[in-house]
């Protein structure tokens, strides 16, 4: 499998504070990968900075085996690689309060992939004169899937995927996140609920203070769920 | 006074408020999108009007020389969106408010030295050079200053189209309320900051041309409307051109009525306006009660 994404050594943070410290990893075309750790360890850092939203202070970026880390002085690195099909569906799920919800989708994507999506997620038929902020969260991830998934990303990042969510939204989510995996989409999830994500990732990343401190399958984590007592501290 | 010549009163600040909308509306997007504080945003109004008085010399027609000013007016922006603006957004508000202070006071000089210091008068354009007679007791009504009315209100209806119906618009909006996630959406915003920018600043210079047949021309123009300006953003809400457009006709009307109703209370009406708005509602006139 082709190599999509890697970190090598990557350290970056907010401001003087760094947050990630040497972080190294890679994800290949098809995987599913989940980033796990306690609150405050990096985990959305990571995401931004693998999505190009974050600027790495030191280390390389490599997008598709070409190191970008080069680009970041000139800036544009997340536009580049959202256009080159990287895409990050942040904790509050993107969607623009003061757009409709068919603008925020008409952002990236057309009319025909809007029949596509409503055919996908039926959910969406009645809210598309919704604006943003007048929508439910489920609403707002589905919304932000569709609009992802419209352009057919090569890659997608999804963190805290089913916080805030209904149980039963949140199961509907775990299905779609499931049917994607079913048909090769690669994307990187971060969540609290470590079993469905241990039954739905190809590896799983321990991520503590801004480092991976360890790497293992989801079959693995199954198989040892005091792997994940350990790092997540249950 | 009479109820009729009130009315007239009303009228005039109405085709007050939508040439200030003009200004305003492209002074908001861009501190809406940029996060700029643009000072010299009231220099592409001077500039228009003053391009107006000289074009419309140099080539014996208003009307050629209006197209030919805002060329060289959306030139001008688009040299100093690249050259200036582009590289303090990121930047703290002082920046802005020193850069484009110092923008101001260069321009201004440019503006004296190209031509005068003095009053300059122009004709309304044929077929427009005539006045309506009203009655006995009202002056005449110049038709220029409706013809001038009615295409702002043409142009703020494309403006209104244009940020509602289209991508465009949804991208600039998407923008305004947070780059970050634009970007991340592969949005090319340094694109459409450059499009904001030359749009406004030929919207506030075509303001100034049209201004120039009532109003004439004389130094200190810029600071007048970016004042003015900078009152109907707060009072309208940063970024908001539904909100630009109400403001503006409010502040309009109510300057033009506080000159001829309390002229010792006319320079101090606006603010009060302003003062208000902030109280009751600091987010903008037409914004949302969280």
């Amino acid at each position: 499998m082709a190599r999509l994404l890697e970190l090598r050594r990557a350290c970056t943070g907010y401001g003087q504070l760094p947050i990630l410290h040497s972080a190294d990893f890679h994800i290949d075309e098809g995987e599913v990968v989940a980033l796990l750790g306690r609150n405050g360890m990096g985990k959305t850092t990571c995401l931004k900075a693998m999505a190009g939203w974050l600027g790495l202070w030191s280390g390389q970026h490599l997008w598709r085996g070409a190191d970008i880390s080069h680009k970041y002085k000139r800036g544009g690195v997340a536009r580049y690689l959202a256009r080159d099909g990287l895409l990050l569906i942040p904790e509050d799920r993107g969607i623009f309060a003061r757009l409709t919800a068919e603008e925020n989708f008409h952002l990236i994507a057309g009319q025909k992939q809007k029949a596509e999506m409503e055919l996908r997620f039926p959910e969406l038929r009645d809210k598309w004169q919704t604006m943003g902020d007048g929508l439910s969260g489920g609403e707002r991830q589905i919304l932000s899937l569709a609009r992802a998934l419209s352009v057919h990303p090569s890659l997608l990042l999804l963190d805290e995927t089913t916080e805030g969510l209904s149980p039963r939204v949140a199961e509907r989510i775990w299905q779609i996140l499931d049917e994607l995996r079913k048909a090769g989409q690669a994307f990187v999830v971060v969540d609290k609920n470590w079993q469905r994500v241990a039954t739905l990732a190809d590896r799983v990343l321990f991520l503590a203070k801004g480092q991976i401190v360890e790497s293992v399958t989801g079959n693995e984590l199954r198989a040892h769920p005091e792997i994940a007592e350990r790092h997540l501290g249950l | 006074m009479s109820f009729e010549f009130l009315l007239l009163q009303v009228l005039n600040g109405l085709h007050h408020g939508l040439l200030l909308f003009l200004v305003a509306g492209g002074l908001s997007l861009i501190f809406g999108l940029l996060g700029v504080v643009n000072l010299a945003h009231g220099s592409f109004y001077m500039f228009g009007a003053w391009l107006a008085w000289w074009a419309s010399g140099v080539f014996g027609s208003y009307w050629l020389a209006l197209p030919v000013l805002l060329v060289l007016v959306a030139l001008g922006a688009f040299g100093l969106e690249r050259a200036l603006f582009r590289y303090i957004y990121d930047k703290p508000h002082l920046v802005h408010v020193l850069l484009t202070y110092g923008l101001v006071l260069l321009l201004d000089e440019a503006r004296s030295l190209l031509w005068d210091d003095d009053v300059h008068g122009l004709e309304a354009p044929p077929p427009f050079a005539r006045s309506l007679e009203l009655g006995e007791d009202l002056p005449d009504y110049p038709v220029w200053r409706l013809v001038v009315s009615g295409f702002c209100l043409l142009l703020a209806l494309g403006l209104w189209w244009l940020s509602s119906r289209t991508r465009f618009g949804a991208a600039v909006r998407a923008g305004v309320e947070r780059r970050e996630m634009a970007e991340g959406l592969g949005i090319d915003t340094p694109r459409l900051f450059l499009l904001v920018f030359v749009l406004g600043a030929t919207l506030a210079g075509l303001a100034g041309a049209l201004a120039t047949p009532i109003a004439s021309v004389y130094p200190g123009l810029d600071a007048q409307v970016l004042i003015l300006s900078f009152v109907v953003v707060v009072v309208g809400g940063i970024g908001s051109l539904s909100g630009a457009f109400f403001a503006a006709l409010v502040i309009g009307v109510a300057d033009t009525l506080a000159r001829d109703l309390v002229p010792a209370f006319a320079g101090v009406a606006v603010y009060l306006l302003m003062f208000a708005a902030l109280v009751w509602r600091p987010e903008g006139v037409l914004a949302k009660r969280n």
